[in-house]
């Protein structure tokens, strides 16, 4: 059947010929150029009003185009610039020569801005949608487009989860909605929806990849971020987290246009852990045997220094520290090489790139290579029939490393590692011994690699039927195969003893075929409208193939066609298909009251057989307070609108078949396959809603001096898809049901000012900051209590009924033990119940203490210098719920929310300062109010013991200190997740600064050249936080819905420093 | 004209975009729907193939946990939750806990469905009502494995007997007491025994030697010790011998093997990845504690099968398959048949047969025998002793030391009801009818 749509598209495609028939028509041709400097605007968009008819100026400013005879509005529009509409008639025969003067647009209110399926123009927009330049981000170092987005969108979040190259990024539009699905947005590319996320197969610790890294920031001319429902509803069950519109460049007709551009810089790490030195950590080691000796009926802690040889560090270094972290990182080389061509006529432009960037990481062998080529074509075939065509491939490398939650990760180790044990044995071998589980040094060089080869295209053919009434269809393909690879060589602790390998590939297609309908009438000039109808299907398959195997001849033939010994293997395929109706309509009364109304259905192969279709409407309306007469008078104000919006919006991330009742494959007992149930069925299963009701207020004032906005929202997300959790007894774990909810509400303020424009000299700012409050509403209620059950993920993260999402849960601390009278002491033969009596009628809690023979505590047990909890709290005898009344021990209910990851507010500040050619811009980047749960520490100090802080653990002699006492078994869990491991993760940072020198076209002339910009580039290169770690900007486990702002073990982000230069021929 | 043409084909070619009805009705094609799981002899095999691996799933750690909680490993790694329960700090929201109850009820929730549903698959010349009827009864032994495992670390637990299809009111039971879960798995094990016939298996499966060797061993642990001895001295008079210690721990078990797990280089487990050191290809996270480095005297022929030593570590070296992680999981051999009759007998008063049984252990293991001077309580001690070293690391003395009352003072727990794990809280959380041991 689907082979049949597409046919029967193609054939749509060819019944559109017979419309090419050419009326006796009449040419338009003209110049554009700019107000004062009277130079040639190029690439100026000329249409007729009402009609597809048009073109765009050539590099000298010219344009010409037949239409057929008439009379029209000519509107020459640009980005910058105000939209000039001017009458004009054409003849049959003849041709009309118009010039056309643009004026700067200072405001920015006749920018078009793309809505999804269609466009408005800024000023009549009643949405809230949230718009950044492509040209902020073309001189960048090599990131991906969603890592662009940082800090310049109010109410976007985003957080690269680790500082290595090619890693994941999250992003947030308005908070996120869902626990166990997505909550990244939607990402289109020139019309085309595009896969995002990880997609590995292998893990790196619990990192990932992204999908978006193979967008070239460089090939981006705009990016759209649509946040509320009224914006977003056109994109139904995907819309729910936003939509984020990318638009490319597209070609300039006129003289070949050469643009070439090349930078290169380095990279390297800012940051130094605090670790002890072998001295130190002897010491420390030695400490920590001391403290756990038994005591006998010797005073506590015996002075003399304990040599129990069976425990103690050996093969120390004497003196010698080794630096794993040094030997680890290593300063990177950052080039990038573009080249971009683009030209054409009055009926083709196009617009050709390709761009190399090969960035090494800040640890030695990471690394992300891109290779990108791009065709952009825009052809007009008849004076009523378009066609744009876009082809982009691309090629990203990244040389990933294994880390964070990774017992052969990188940093992992080689914070954990023994400080007194040599990296290398005396013949130049790795030290297998060098390590907490494994020697970083050797690690590093597995051979690590995920090439993504990815393409994405599309052909859209658009055709005028009526006047006013467009058709367009368009198919797209995503495509991309992601192959990964990791060998260990023999001399890694994964490889030993003779290395070993595993080869995964992912083959992704969505193939999305739309059709739509749009009409824009001419009603005169008090009306504007808008409408649009279309239907999309799109059809999207992931299979994957992976091998494992050991046993390798050599570690310089690495494939696993060398593998003597092949461990494993297995394809496996999935799919889902999504069909949709949609339609929408814009009205504007002149330009003064404007109005929106959308609505799709979307059905989708995920959906239960009870609810395979969802609905999704959403409306606006705006008032441009500032046309109404009795503003008239203010002449200051350039634009004061009021806007407002309502919608429902869908999230279907829900897995492709979590509607079913399975028995899975997969096992093996003793060579046999097997099969066992894996899944109960839920037929009622749908999409997540969100309905967002969004308000704002933009403003305009002094000539676009200063422009704003206030936004504020709030997003209810219902049927949230929760795991509703039956008895383990029942041999399943949970049902996925449609049962939560949580609700997001904020505030988003947006200011560009102009501070300072004379004299040639120009300082602009702007700046964002939004707040996002989070909240849990509902969750599955499995006892009947009437409150929903908590949901623990990550380390220290718990969802629970409201409070945040990602909320960190546990003990609170209250220093340490410094007496054995504030110790619970048992007694030998007494049961809990009255040991845990006779404790808290003294004010005391059981933690883990023991009694030797003479009844006295042992050292291996809870005991002086441990962590000290509160005790808060028991369980109900009869119902195991938790209530806040002390019960005098320390158990599972003493826990509490001890802190929140998301931040009170976030934003970001660009200062630009001009003078003549010289540009400075500083981006700083801030996130205020949002806790870390620094899981390292409990590691570093505790497990390992190599943690600088260590210098100032508890000790008989050093008391005054929040470092618990040392031990080497940790008998009093004091590494459990408390308000000790919560720290304030605030931080701004100064992402970007940038100082170019744009050379004078005088100067580049006489070398032939259009252009020359020299710039200077600095990214990450400060930041200002108090959180003890490396860096607060982190999350472990990488994109986590529920889990995020943990630490642990996870790479900063690095410090890089490009210079480099773009030639316009 | 022209206008109705255009119309028409537009019309037409939207309509065919959508009229493709495939993008919305997909299938897996790595699971088959519950409704069609059991209904060939085909998938018969399948699920009790799945049943096996389920016990696979669970075991490896069972095994270690056991270990940690007593005297006979110690805690080396990094892990937390196996931290706690190795100093027995242990709560109800211990992950590593609530990991051995809900697979244990995963895999009794495949043998009820094999129980409910098998007898109704037709037999046919190529599935004999034997065989149907051997499915059934290794899912029966299955059944009553998983029970006894839940019943020693937990106390008193839901019996559940009929598979979940759906979730109803049912689907939430109270604990059963743990002398009627006793009862159901002394049932499961006798009908499976009677059912069984009398064929000798390859190691890796159960036959009816198997569900007379669990017999005798939860005989032991009610305290019926005439019939456990009775059991064990069936097993014993069986098809099976005490083997060489090589072939024993080297060799795959030879024919002292009673129910072993099988594993492969592509169906691994983790024990000997948790005891070896990190240099040497494991995580180091469980070792052996300086009292049974004591226990394992250097004479005992045992020791350097038990430990190991790789570079100055010494591990738990009954598991050192450590580039293929596939060593076989002993669920039940010989030497406890012996060990068993020898304490049944040793508490009966026939002190001189449970010293011919304990002294054909230490033979084995090149040590001298036991003097008959010994007897009583010194005698059933002698056997415990015993059954610490020969069944080291395999899953025994923890609930030895429970079953015999030794648990409190030999391990100093910090108070008498930490002899029982915690019941998960998670399925407290869900289950209003759950009650929580004493202690927690």
């Amino acid at each position: 059947m689907r082979s049949l749509a597409i046919k029967a598209l193609m054939g749509f495609a060819l019944l559109l010929v017979p419309g090419f028939a050419f009326a006796q028509a009449g040419t338009i041709a003209g110049r554009v150029i700019e107000a004062g400097t009277d130079e040639p605007a190029i690439g100026v968009n000329i249409t007729l009003e009402g009609t597809s008819i048009g073109t765009t100026t050539d590099v000298d400013g010219n344009f010409r185009f037949n239409a057929p005879p008439g009379t029209y509005t000519l509107v020459a529009s640009a980005v910058g610039f105000r939209r000039t509409p001017q009458p004009v008639t054409v003849t049959a025969g003849a041709t009309t020569n118009v010039t056309i003067t643009l004026e700067e647009d200072a405001a920015g209110l006749d920018e078009v801005v793309v809505t999804g399926y269609g466009s408005q123009e800024r000023r009549n927009l009643s949405t809230s949608i949230t718009s950044v330049n492509g040209e902020e981000l073309r001189s960048l170092p090599p990131i991906s487009a969603d890592a662009a987005l940082q800090g310049r969108a109010a109410g976007v979040t985003v957080l690269q989860s680790s500082g290595t190259p090619g890693g994941g990024v999250s992003v947030r539009v308005r908070g996120g909605t869902s626990v166990s699905g997505s909550n990244q947005p939607l990402y289109v590319v020139d019309g085309v929806p595009v896969s995002s996320g990880s997609f590995a197969q292998l893990g790196a610790g619990n990192q990932g990849l992204n999908a978006l890294a193979t967008i070239d920031p460089s090939n981006i001319a705009d990016i759209q971020v649509l946040k509320d429902a009224a914006a977003t509803a056109l994109y139904g069950t995907r819309a729910a987290n936003g939509v984020v519109l990318i638009t490319t460049r597209r070609g300039v007709s006129g003289r070949t246009q050469i643009e070439v551009e090349s930078s290169f810089g380095s990279v390297a790490f800012q940051q130094t852990p605090d670790l002890l030195d072998a001295n130190e950590y002897v010491a420390i080691q030695r400490q920590g045997y001391r403290n756990q000796a038994l005591r006998g009926a010797a005073p506590a802690y015996p002075t003399a220094p304990i040599t129990n040889s069976g425990y103690l560090p050996t093969d120390t270094l004497n003196n010698q520290t080794s630096d794993y972290f040094g030997a680890i990182t290593q300063t990177g080389l950052v080039q990038q090489y573009k080249l971009g061509l683009s030209g054409g006529n009055q009926n083709t432009r196009y617009r050709v790139s390709g761009n190399y960037s090969d960035e090494e990481g800040a640890i030695v062998r990471s690394a992300y290579e891109r290779y990108n080529g791009q065709v952009n074509v825009d052809h007009r075939w008849s004076e009523k029939g378009t066609l744009f065509a876009k082809a982009n491939y691309n090629r990203g490398t990244s040389n990933r490393i294994g880390n964070d939650n990774f017992i052969y990760g990188i940093l992992t180790n080689a914070l954990l590692a023994r400080p007194d044990r040599a990296i290398r044995l005396a013949d130049g071998s790795f030290n297998p011994l060098a390590a907490a589980f494994s020697n970083p040094v050797s690690e590093v060089q597995t051979r690590f690699s995920a090439v993504d080869t990815k393409f994405l295209g599309n052909v859209d053919v658009g055709y005028e039927f009526f006047r006013g009434v467009t058709a367009k269809i368009s198919a797209g393909l995503d495509r991309f195969d992601l192959k990964e690879d990791r060998f260990s060589p023999s001399f890694t602790t994964q490889g030993s003893p003779n290395g070993s390998g595993v080869s995964g590939t992912t083959f992704f297609q969505n193939v999305i075929l739309t059709g739509t309908l749009a009409y824009r009438p001419r009603l005169g000039d008090a009306h504007d409208l808008q409408a649009l109808a279309g239907i999309s299907q799109e059809d999207s398959r992931t299979e994957t193939i992976s091998t494992t195997g050991n046993n390798f001849p050599l570690d310089e033939t690495f494939y696993l066609q060398s593998a003597s010994n092949i461990t494993g293997g297995a394809t496996g395929a999935t799919r889902n298909g999504l069909r949709s109706y949609f339609g929408s309509t814009d009205y504007a009364f002149r330009n003064k009251y404007l109005a929106t109304a959308s609505v799709r259905i979307d059905g989708s192969s995920r959906f239960g057989s009870n609810n395979r279709y969802g609905i999704f409407p959403a409306f606006s309306l705006g008032w441009n307070v500032n046309e109404e007469s009795f503003l008239k008078g203010a002449e200051f104000l350039d634009l004061l609108k009021l806007r407002g919006s309502y919608g429902i919006t869908g999230q279907q991330e829900i897995g492709n078949f979590t509607r079913l009742g399975l028995f899975g494959t997969g096992g093996n007992y003793a060579g046999n396959p097997t099969l066992a149930p894996v899944q109960l069925a839920n037929p009622d299963l749908q999409w997540e809603e969100t309905a967002q009701l969004s308000g704002g207020l933009d403003f305009v004032v002094f000539t676009g001096r200063i422009g704003g906005s206030v936004d504020a929202y709030r997003k209810t997300t219902n049927e949230l898809l929760l795991a509703a959790l039956v008895p383990l007894s029942t041999g399943f774990g949970a049902i996925q049901r449609n049962i939560g909810t949580i609700r997001n509400s904020g505030l988003e303020f947006q200011l560009n000012t102009r501070n300072i424009d004379s004299g040639g000299f120009r300082w602009e700012t702007a700046f964002n900051v939004a707040t996002n409050e989070n909240k849990v509403v509902k969750l599955f209620d499995g006892n009947g209590d009437g409150k929903g059950d908590p949901i623990d993920a990550g380390f220290a993260s718990r969802l629970e009924e409201g409070q945040s999402v990602g909320a960190f849960y546990g003990f609170v601390t209250d220093g340490l033990f410094q007496s054995e009278a504030e110790i619970c002491t048992p007694v030998a033969g007494e049961a809990a119940a009255a040991r845990n009596a006779r404790c808290a009628a003294a004010g005391l809690a059981f933690q883990n203490a023991r009694i030797d023979a003479q009844g006295l505590l042992r050292p291996d047990g809870t005991y002086l210098g441990d962590r000290r909890f509160k005790d808060i709290g028991r369980f109900n005898a009869e119902t195991g719920a938790q209530e806040f009344i002390p019960d005098g021990i320390i158990n599972a209910a003493d826990r509490t929310f001890i802190g929140d990851p998301n931040p009170d507010f976030f934003g970001g500040i660009t200062n630009t300062f001009t003078f003549k050619g010289l540009e400075l811009s500083g981006f700083f980047q801030f996130s205020v109010g949002n806790d870390v749960y620094n899981n390292s520490k409990a590691f570093t100090e505790q497990s390992f013991r190599t943690d600088g802080n260590l210098r100032n653990a508890w000790t008989p002699e050093n008391t005054d200190t929040d470092v618990a006492r040392v031990t080497i078994s940790n008998p009093n869990t004091n590494t459990r997740a408390s308000t000790y491991l919560v720290e304030d993760g605030s931080y701004i940072r100064l992402k970007t600064l940038q100082l170019a020198y744009n050379v004078p076209t005088r100067f580049t002339r006489t070398v032939r050249a259009e252009g020359l910009r020299l710039y200077l580039v600095g990214q990450n290169l400060f930041t200002s936080t108090r959180y003890s770690g490396l860096d607060p900007e982190v999350s472990t486990f990488d994109r986590s819905n529920t889990a995020f702002g943990t630490d642990f073990f996870t790479f900063p982000q690095a410090r890089t420093l490009t210079f480099g230069a773009r030639v316009t021929l | 004209m022209k206008y109705i043409l255009r119309t028409a084909s537009l019309a037409l070619a939207l309509g065919a975009v959508v009229s493709g009805c495939d993008v919305l009705d997909v299938k897996p094609t790595a699971s088959v729907p519950d409704t069609e799981a059991l209904n060939s002899p085909r998938k018969a095999e399948l699920v009790i193939s799945g049943a096996y691996n389920q016990l696979q799933g669970f075991q490896d750690t069972a095994v270690i946990f056991n270990e940690l909680n007593s005297d006979n490993a110690r805690h080396t790694g990094s892990f937390p939750t196996w931290l706690e329960i190795d100093t027995y700090n242990y709560t109800s929201a211990n992950v590593d806990i609530q990991a051995q109850w809900g697979p244990a009820y995963n895999l009794i929730n495949i043998c009820n469905f094999i129980i409910a549903d098998v007898p109704a698959i037709e037999t046919s010349l190529a599935f004999s009502p034997v065989r149907r009827r051997e499915i059934v009864s290794e899912a029966r032994v299955l059944r009553a494995f998983a029970y006894h495992h839940l019943v020693r670390y937990f106390g008193d637990v839901p019996l559940v007997t009929e598979p979940t299809r759906e979730v109803n009111e049912e689907s939430y039971p109270a604990r059963t007491p743990a002398a009627d879960v006793y009862t159901q798995i002394v049932t499961d094990l006798r009908t499976a025994e009677d059912s069984l016939g009398t064929v000798n298996k390859v190691s890796g499966f159960i036959d009816v030697w198997t569900a007379k060797a669990l017999l005798a061993r939860v005989y032991l642990y009610q305290a019926r010790y005439a019939d456990a001895e009775a059991k064990a001295s069936e097993v014993l008079a069986g098809p099976f011998a005490l083997a060489p210690l090589a072939t024993l721990y080297e060799g795959g078990g030879g024919t002292e093997t009673i129910f072993t797990l099988t594993y492969s280089s592509t169906d691994t487990n983790g024990l000997s990845f948790f005891a070896y050191p990190n240099g040497g290809g494991g995580r180091f996270e469980y070792a052996p504690t300086p009292s049974i480095l004591a226990a394992f005297t250097a004479a005992d022929a045992r020791r350097p099968f038990n430990i190991r030593r790789v570079g100055t570590t010494d591990v738990v070296g009954k598991y050192f398959r450590i580039t293929t992680d596939d060593d076989p999981h002993y669920i039940v051999r010989l030497a406890e048949m012996l060990l068993t009759r020898a304490e049944a007998r040793a508490r009966t008063g026939n002190n001189a047969g449970a010293l011919t049984d304990l002294n054909a252990i230490r033979t084995r293991a090149a040590l001298p025998g036991i003097a008959a001077t010994v007897t009583g309580t010194a005698l059933v001690d002698a056997v415990i002793d015993e059954r610490r070293l020969e069944l080291a690391f395999e899953g025994h003395r923890w609930h030895d030391l429970v079953r015999t009352g030794k648990a409190v003072a030999t391990l100093s727990l910090p108070s008498p009801e930490r002899q029982l794990w915690p019941i998960p809280q998670r399925d407290r959380n869900v289950n209003p009818n759950l009650t929580q041991n004493a202690g927690y």
